[in-house]
């Protein structure tokens, strides 16, 4: 299966996507190329190679692809080591030389994303972030608060389907003002009743939702909201030097859950232009006549850490550095700490009750 | 004439007050923890209050005394004052006076003990302990309620006072505990209205028919409350039963 690595002109290392100003940056010998001009180099490598010996690259590459369908291996084109994935990878590094590996098929055909969300926030952003955000955090177990562990923040590009959906919602409901006031010794409230009927329609456009099963739903919907106005033309180029994953959640398997904050979203903007004391939905109709859908990845700082037989998730939105997380609770410590805050209320308990008993 | 009645009612006055003088002084002499004036109670009665009040006294910070009267003139006013005499036999003691003769009961603390049972408790001590055994004309019993009475008052930690610190202690663990694990858990929804185009929908029908109206009618009622209370270096209480 063929494998992409872009390399340094000046001296062979493996090029990374610098998330600051966008240029393939060389780690060894810290030379920066513009994307382009490694693209164009890039072509003209892959013309020669096929112009020289073609018919062999043809069988080595038909050969690779038999063998990588069925146990997921690469071979590392800088070390030739051989490099495992599972089936969802589309990008990550060499175990060995620490390269980074695009698996371009894995980004082809169907598989092809139209557009992406370059990282636009750097590692160091990430660990710095993460560090502020649980540092204040008490009752977060030590270990996870710890440099170590900050290290392992790895960016991932996620896949996404984008929906564009076109709604239209009726709603029947019985609407109540009420209106009360005093007069001599009464207490008086008078009910007006109204029959309320709304129909609406309107579009959502580019509504997110993940596409991987490995990412958990609803860490991924907290890090919106994306800026859209920087989705880029997908290029093999923005994932050197990251992880990426292709989908393997298909878009009608997330429809449900876009529907679902399409219906919500809907009945509650109906409800919201009703002015009534109180509201019956008595009927409602929301209905979702056309989804259009696009394909794209989102940059995505994440990290997973165990703690008691369990996953906790640490994300930061790769373009807006907005951060979220699933903690692990110290429960331990929080008992200790709530059996404190439980002194305070016994003895305040016990003064009260000697004063006033 | 005018003139001699008043000088007689002036000599009665005295009299009865230089008797009660000499009453107090009485009882002042006499060195029991039960005092008892007029044969108020039996003298089997008085041998086994006296035996209880010293089980509660004896090598105590606080002693006890009590003072049993059957005597109609003496008023409630000098019941009082005797329950202050009686107190005031040692630095720190309460002091129990009752008088059979106008079936009042008086509770009187004197010195420290003053200031864990305040008047309030005293007042309490006779309520909720002396008054229903007085009713029964049950000495014994009384003497036992008095000495549980000050005990219950007089320790600041009372088994309803733990118990309270206990619930305050349960409602601040669970408060905090629950609090801050609410705070950890993932709760956070996106916002699917940024997605709208226009930020809102379009409405092709807003209609809002008028059905029906009534108006209800309840009358508003009204209550009072009220009390009050007050202590000083002597604290007491005490009341009819």
């Amino acid at each position: 299966m063929p494998v992409l690595e872009y390399k340094c002109p000046n001296c062979g290392g493996g090029l990374e996507l610098n998330p600051v100003n966008q240029k393939m940056k060389c780690p060894f010998c810290l030379s920066e190329f513009e994307q382009a001009e490694i693209e164009k180099l890039f072509a003209e490598q892959e013309k020669n190679k096929f112009n020289t010996d073609g018919a062999e690259e043809e069988e080595k590459a038909r050969k690779d692809a038999e063998f990588s369908g069925s146990t997921n291996l690469y071979r590392c084109q800088s070390c030739g080591a051989e490099i495992m994935a599972d089936d969802t990878t589309a990008a990550t590094f060499c175990l060995y030389c620490h390269n980074p590996v695009v698996l371009s098929s894995r980004c082809s055909g169907d598989m092809r994303p139209s557009r992406l969300i370059p990282f636009m926030t750097t590692k160091e952003q990430a660990t710095s972030n993460y560090k502020a955000w649980c540092g204040k955090k008490w009752f977060v177990p030590k270990d996870f608060k710890s440099i170590e562990t900050a290290e392992k923040i790895s960016g991932v590009y996620i896949p996404f389907w984008l929906a564009d959906c076109s709604v239209s919602g009726r709603v029947h409901a019985e609407g109540k003002k009420i209106r009360s006031w005093t007069s001599g010794n009464y207490r008086y409230t008078e009910t007006r009743i109204y029959d309320v009927s709304r129909a609406a329609d309107g579009v959502f456009r580019g509504i997110p939702a993940d596409g991987s099963s490995k990412a958990e739903d609803g860490l991924m919907d907290a890090l919106e909201p994306f800026d859209y106005s920087q989705l880029k033309e997908f290029s093999m180029n923005y994932l050197s030097g990251f992880l990426a994953e292709r989908y393997d959640v298909d878009r009608k398997d997330v429809f449900p859950r876009i529907k679902s904050r399409v219906d919500e979203n809907t009945e509650a903007l109906i409800r919201n232009s009703m002015h009534y004391d109180s509201i019956r939905i008595l009927d409602k109709n929301i209905v979702i006549e056309k989804t259009d859908w696009e394909y794209v990845m989102m940059p995505v700082w994440f990290m997973t850490y165990k703690y008691n037989d369990k996953d906790y998730y640490f994300a930061m939105n790769g373009e807006t550095g907005k951060v979220t997380g699933i903690l692990p609770l110290a429960k331990g410590k929080l008992f200790w700490v709530s059996c404190l805050i439980g002194m305070i209320g016994f003895i305040l308990g016990i003064i009260g009750g000697g004063i006033f008993l | 004439m005018r003139k001699l009645f008043k000088k007689i009612s002036a000599v009665i006055c005295a009299g009865a007050i230089a008797c009660t003088a000499l009453a107090f002084s009485a009882f002042a002499a006499d060195n029991g923890r039960c005092v008892v004036y007029n044969d108020a109670i039996s003298d089997s009665d008085r041998a086994e209050c006296e035996k209880l009040l010293n089980e509660a006294s004896d090598g105590k910070d606080v002693q006890l005394y009590v003072l049993f009267l059957n005597d109609k003139t003496v008023t409630d006013t000098q019941v009082k004052e005797l329950a202050g005499t009686m107190s005031n036999r040692s630095t720190n003691s309460v002091a129990a006076v009752v008088n059979y003769g106008t079936n009042y009961a008086f509770v009187d603390a004197h010195g420290t003990v003053a200031e864990r049972i305040t008047s309030s408790k005293a007042q309490k001590i006779y309520d909720k302990y002396l008054s229903s055994e007085l009713k029964d004309k049950d000495n014994v019993g009384a003497v036992k309620a008095f000495i549980k009475g000050v005990k219950r008052y007089n320790s600041f930690l009372s088994p309803i006072v733990i118990l309270i610190g206990c619930i305050g202690f349960l409602a601040f663990f669970l408060i905090f505990y629950f609090t801050v694990r609410t705070k950890y858990k993932f709760h956070e929804k996106p916002n699917t209205n940024a997605y709208l185009e226009g930020g809102d929908l379009n409405f092709g029908v807003m209609e809002d028919i008028f059905v029906s109206e009534h108006t209800s009618r309840t009358a508003i009622s009204s209550g009072s409350s009220g009390g009050g209370g007050s202590g000083g270096s002597h604290s007491g209480g005490g009341g009819h039963f």
